[in-house]
C-alpha cells in the first residue's frame, strides 16, 4: 500500500512539474523530461515491476498531453523503468557518482529506444532541436540522483 | 501455475504491460489522427489536475508579488494586457474585415459581430512529448469550443487550430509547426499558393505544393492564410519565407518562419466563428 501511495505521489509530482516547467520556458520540456526522471527512481527503488508499471502510467499520461500515435513513450518507458529495476538489483549504484553514470546510460538507452520507435511507426525521426533533446538524458540523470538523495536525506531524518 | 508465476513474474509483468500498450497503438490505427476512448479518457482524468496544479503555480508564483509587492499594481498591469491583447485582436479583425468590405453597412455589421468572434484562453501546459506539436488551452466546450477553430496569438497571427480531445474546460491546440498541420496559404506579394505544414522538429515550417519552375516567391515575404482549406479563415498572417530552395523534386523547398514564438505564447485568442470576423 505504501508503495502505491509513493508511486502515485511521483506521478503527481511529475505531472505538476511538467505542468509548472512550460512556465520557465516552453521548450524547457525538452531538456527535462520529468516523467523518466521519476520512472527511474521507481525502478531503482521498486525494482523491475514497480518500474515497468509507473513506466506504462507515466508513458500513458505523456502520450494522452501530446499529439500523434498513442502508446510510443509508454512502451520505451515501461521497458527503462523495467531494466533500472533489473539492472540495479544486479549491480552496485548506490554511490551517487555511480548512480548518476547508471541513470545516464538508462535515459540515454531510453532516448534510443523511443528514437527506434519512432521511425518504426511514424517513419520519422525526433524533435532533436539542433542537438537539445541530446542534453536530456544527462538532465534527466541529475534529476533523479537529487530525487533519491532528498528520498534517502528523507528517510534517515524519519527513521525508514 | 502459481510456481510457473513465481519463477516468471518479472518477465510476464512486463511482457503483459508491453502487450497491452501494443494493443492500444494498433488500435489507434483505423483512428488516424483522432484520439482513442482510452487516450481521451486519461486527457479528461489529467486535463482538470493541470488546471488545477497550474492554477496553484500561478497562486504560489504570484504570492510575492500580489501580497508583498505591489499587489494592485500587479492586478491593474494584469488587466490591462488582458485588455491590450483584446485590442489587438480587434485591431486585426478591424483592418481584415475593412481591407476586404466594399460598403460601410457591411462594415457595421463585422463591428457587430466582433464581440462573438473571438474568446481568449491562457495557455497551461506544452505538449509532453513534443513542444512542437501542441499545446493546451484552459477554456473547453463549455466557453464553446470545437475542433477546428483556429487560434491566435495575442498579436492576431495564426498558431494553429482545436483539435480533440475537448474537455469541458480544456482543450488541446495544433501549433502550425506540427508536420501534420496543413494550412492553405498565399504569398503577400507575389500571390503564389501552397501548404503550411510544420517541420515538427526545429519549430519551422514549410512551405509546400509550389511548383520548381515558380520564380515568384521571393524570401522575406509573408505568409497569408487563402481559406481554401475551409478550416482557417482567409486574411490571417502565419509566418515569413526564409529560404527558397530546389532539389530534384518537382516543387521547391521553401522554408518558413512562423510568427509564433512560444516565449509569448500565454494567451491565445480562439476564432468562435468560422470566417472570424467576417461572420
Amino acid at each position: 500500500m505504501r508503495r502505491i501511495i509513493e508511486a502515485g505521489g511521483g506521478l503527481l509530482g511529475a505531472f505538476l512539474v511538467f505542468t509548472l516547467l512550460h512556465r520557465i520556458h516552453p521548450l524547457a520540456v525538452e531538456v527535462v523530461n520529468v516523467f523518466v526522471a521519476v520512472v527511474l527512481l521507481a525502478g531503482l527503488l521498486g525494482g523491475e515491476i514497480t518500474g515497468a508499471v509507473m513506466g506504462a502510467v507515466c508513458g500513458l499520461v505523456a502520450d494522452s498531453f501530446s499529439v500523434g500515435i498513442f502508446g510510443i513513450a509508454g512502451l520505451a518507458l515501461t521497458t527503462m523503468g523495467f531494466y533500472t529495476g533489473f539492472v540495479s538489483r544486479k549491480i552496485n549504484v548506490l554511490k551517487a557518482p555511480r548512480l548518476f553514470v547508471f541513470f545516464v546510460f538508462m535515459a540515454g538507452a531510453e532516448l534510443v529506444l523511443w528514437s527506434v520507435l519512432t521511425a518504426l511507426v511514424f517513419g520519422g525521426s525526433l524533435p532533436w532541436s539542433g542537438g537539445l533533446l541530446l542534453v536530456q538524458p544527462v538532465v534527466n540523470a541529475l534529476a533523479a540522483t537529487a530525487l533519491y538523495g532528498i528520498y534517502r536525506r528523507g528517510k534517515a531524518r524519519h527513521g525508514g | 501455475m502459481p510456481r510457473f508465476w513465481k519463477e516468471r513474474k518479472n518477465v510476464l509483468v512486463l511482457g503483459g504491460l508491453l502487450s497491452a500498450q501494443l494493443i492500444l497503438l494498433s488500435l489507434q490505427v483505423p483512428l488516424g489522427d483522432r484520439p482513442s476512448v482510452f487516450e481521451k479518457s486519461v486527457f479528461f482524468l489529467f486535463a482538470p489536475l493541470q488546471r488545477g496544479l497550474g492554477a496553484l503555480g500561478r497562486g504560489i508564483g504570484g504570492l510575492w508579488e500580489r501580497y508583498v509587492h505591489l499587489g494592485r499594481v500587479e492586478e491593474r498591469n494584469r488587466r490591462l494586457s488582458d485588455e491590450a491583447v483584446r485590442l489587438r485582436q480587434e485591431n486585426t479583425f478591424l483592418r481584415q474585415g475593412l481591407a476586404a468590405l466594399e460598403d460601410q453597412a457591411s462594415a457595421a455589421a463585422v463591428l457587430r459581430s466582433l464581440g462573438r468572434a473571438f474568446r481568449l484562453a491562457a495557455v497551461i501546459g506544452v505538449d509532453a512529448v513534443n513542444p512542437y506539436k501542441s499545446v493546451i488551452i484552459d477554456a473547453g466546450s463549455a466557453q464553446g469550443f470545437r475542433p477546428d477553430m483556429p487560434v491566435l496569438d495575442g498579436r492576431g497571427r495564426l498558431i494553429g487550430r482545436v483539435i480533440a480531445p475537448v474537455g469541458g474546460r480544456e482543450a488541446s491546440v495544433q501549433l502550425v509547426t506540427d508536420e501534420n498541420c496543413a494550412v492553405a496559404v498565399f504569398t503577400e506579394g507575389s500571390r503564389v499558393m501552397g501548404i503550411l505544414s510544420g517541420d515538427g522538429k526545429t519549430g519551422r515550417c514549410r512551405m509546400k505544393y509550389v511548383l520548381a519552375t515558380n520564380d515568384a516567391v521571393k524570401e522575406g515575404e509573408v505568409l497569408v492564410t487563402s481559406g481554401f482549406d475551409r478550416v482557417f479563415p482567409p486574411g490571417l498572417i502565419v509566418g515569413t519565407v526564409t529560404t527558397i530552395g530546389a532539389d530534384t523534386s518537382l516543387f521547391k523547398r521553401i522554408a518558413v518562419a512562423p510568427f509564433l514564438d512560444f516565449r509569448e505564447l500565454k494567451v491565445v485568442a480562439v476564432l468562435t466563428g468560422r470566417g472570424g470576423a467576417g461572420e
